[in-house]
């Protein structure tokens, strides 16, 4: 905040998924809490800086340049970007969570660890440089500090050692810096010869997006995905998702499938979230070029993949403060959906026809699947009971990929730890081998 | 000061991320530097999750290293037997003897792995093996999912940590209504006794 208003400029804290999914004890600057202003606050009506025509980019731009000079030179002390003495043989270059490795690994070393990536501190770079034998440089991915020391004529090791793809590790760093003899080799890691079988992330017990699947499983369409939990509707046994790219991506692609003409019966699926947050504008551009595909809108009612997060269809603010809930159907009717279905993916025999009938359909079509999330209403029935004499053990059960769901010689088990109870295996067994257990009042 | 590197694994609903919680707080209220790292799929339920517990005077890395663990607890079998390649001879490990298949396995796809090809695996790397019947326990509390309380109680009589300090700490991070049932399943893991898998 204090780099942002000094130097009046953005700036952008970058986390990795490493860091996002650790955690210890720091330490809180009581001064940064942010307390709400008791004035009244105005607008700087500054046109010249805040409206970007080409006459005003122009002067802007020398400003903007002059900011990352002074940038520059701030980096030079900036308390984040530090050389921390050591025996000054061998030199490290780091920053992020493989600082952390990093240290583990070369315990005496020398380092200059970066908190600031960008300016870079020249001088400071240039001074450490002369304090130890050989730079070293470990930064995950792309060589971006390695490039800039190279500028700069400094020789350094770095991507030849340290690879350009994959997460770090400890052992990964030990390794590949034993292998250039900066350190001691460490205990060779022997492989494991007993197979031991993945298990990959799966739609929970009780999703009501494995409805959503199963149903476009079994009609063979070709799927266009996007971001979220139902991202595991691609996986072993639904394989119901044959693309998948970025937010929003599911709509803008299949309506180009069905510009270019490819005939199989494709749909789009997005979660409500995504919806909201980048799947309005493709579905205007399917209902108004007169696309004719069907787009799922899997309304889950929550942002659940990154831990249960409010959205616009929730009601409810980012602060939890009580809001306007948007209603989807409203929604996409207003921007010209004619042929619009709400459906709740557990009701099998209706999903499978709104789905034949929408996707056969000439006009663009949109189905609003809805199912909250049980997690996250924390929604529980009683484990169904499985009749062994009825279980002719088929296997059809299995395909709807519910990890609760077990093959045994006896027939199908159901964990009673992990099931939720949703009673869709039952729905999906044609020998009524599965058997839904009334509530216990 | 000694050091202690921890690597919880089990299946997602198995109340991992929970017991690698408690795990964190009682480091830091025993004194130690403290760090922690999991990895959990997109779903919450049914896929692997592992988590790194790190003690020590002064913790660096939030993720063990290979070949470096001091503490392997397994609440599921195949969970277990996947983190083997961190092992090494002053190793401890403890497996829950419960099985959970995945989802190649219930399709044919794969084989469970028998439950001595795992022992055999593990003993062979580590300095330490015992079964656990963690799950059975909890069960007998009503809950499976106090199962991974259960497994550390059982830890917990090989750390130099108050007992109190664990249950201060299960107090404080547990729902109300569930704490006398986890005081209960960390009871039983401290006497729990060497199991067998069936």
């Amino acid at each position: 905040m204090e780099i942002s208003e000094q130097f009046d400029t953005p700036v952008i804290i970058r986390t990795t998924t490493r860091l996002s999914h650790s955690r210890t004890v720091v330490a809180m600057d009581d001064d940064l809490r942010v307390v709400p202003s008791a004035e009244k606050l105005e607008f700087e009506r500054n046109p010249v800086k805040y409206v970007m025509v080409p006459v005003n980019a122009r002067r802007r731009h020398p400003v903007v340049e002059e900011r990352i000079r002074k940038l520059a030179e701030y980096a030079e002390t900036f308390p984040c970007n530090v050389i921390e003495p050591g025996d000054g043989e061998i030199g490290i270059v780091t920053s992020g969570v493989v600082y952390q490795y990093a240290r583990e690994v070369f315990p005496s070393a020398t380092f200059l660890r970066l908190g600031m990536i960008y300016p870079l501190p020249k001088r400071l770079i240039l001074d450490f440089a002369k304090q130890v034998k050989e730079v070293v440089i470990i930064e995950e991915l792309d060589p971006f500090f390695e490039e800039y020391f190279r500028t700069l004529g400094i020789e350094v090791i770095g991507k030849e050692v340290f690879p350009a793809e994959g997460e770090f590790s400890p052992y990964l760093i030990r390794e590949m810096a034993a292998k250039a003899g900066l350190v001691d080799a460490p205990a060779p890691v022997e492989p494991v010869s007993l197979e031991l079988p993945v298990r990959p992330p799966m739609l929970c017990p009780g999703c009501g997006h494995r409805g959503v699947f199963y149903a476009l499983k079994r009609l063979n369409a070709v799927v266009h995905g996007d971001i979220g939990c139902y991202a595991l509707g691609g996986s072993s046994p639904l394989g119901a998702m044959h693309t998948s790219g970025c937010m929003g991506a599911s709509i803008g692609v299949v309506h180009g499938v069905d510009k270019v003409g490819v005939k199989d019966r494709t749909v789009a699926v997005i979660g409500d979230s995504t919806f909201f947050h980048s799947g309005i504008h493709p579905l205007i551009n399917v209902l108004y070029n007169k696309g004719v595909s069907t787009v799922i809108i899997a309304d889950n009612r929550i942002t659940a993949m990154t831990g249960h997060q409010d959205n616009p269809g929730s009601g409810k603010t980012l602060l939890g403060e009580a809001t306007e809930r948007i209603d989807i159907e409203q929604l996409v009717r207003s921007l010209g959906a004619k042929k619009v279905a709400v459906v709740n993916p557990y009701e099998l025999n209706q999903m499978l026809q709104t789905l034949k009938e929408f996707m056969a359909s000439a006009e663009p079509s949109v189905i609003i699947a809805r199912y909250p999330c049980v997690l996250n209403v924390k929604e529980k029935h009683p484990t169904p009971e499985v009749d062994p004499e009825a279980c002719t053990n088929c296997g059809n059960c299995l395909k709807t990929g519910c990890p609760a769901l077990t093959k045994t010689e006896e027939g199908v088990a159901i964990d009673t730890l992990l099931c939720n109870g949703c009673g869709f295996c039952a729905k999906v067994c044609a020998f009524k081998a599965i058997q839904v257990t009334a509530e216990k009042q | 000061m000694p050091k202690y590197d921890f690597i919880l694994a089990g299946v997602g609903g198995q109340g991992t991320i929970l017991a690698s919680d408690i795990l964190v707080e009682v480091g830091l209220k025993a004194g130690y530097d403290v760090k922690k790292s999991e990895v959990h799929g997109m779903s919450q339920r049914g896929g692997a999750v592992e988590s790194h517990v790190r003690w020590g005077r002064k913790v660096y890395s939030p993720v063990v290293e290979q070949g470096r663990v001091d503490y392997l607890l397994g609440f599921e079998m195949l969970e277990g037997a996947r983190w083997a390649t961190y092992l090494n001879p002053r190793s401890k490990v403890y497996i829950n003897t419960h099985k959970i298949y995945p989802p190649s396995v219930n399709i044919g796809q794969a084989r469970y792995p028998e439950a001595k090809n795992i022992e055999q695996l593990l003993t062979g790397r580590a300095g330490f093996f015992e079964w656990v019947n963690a799950t059975g326990k909890a069960m007998e509390l009503g809950n499976q999912a106090l199962a991974g309380v259960v497994v550390l109680g059982r830890l917990s009589r090989d750390l130099e940590v108050a007992v109190e300090t664990w249950l201060e700490v299960i107090v404080d991070l547990v729902p109300a209504k569930f704490t006398e049932l986890n005081k209960q399943a960390f009871a039983a893991g401290r006497e729990l006794k060497e199991a067998f898998p069936a």
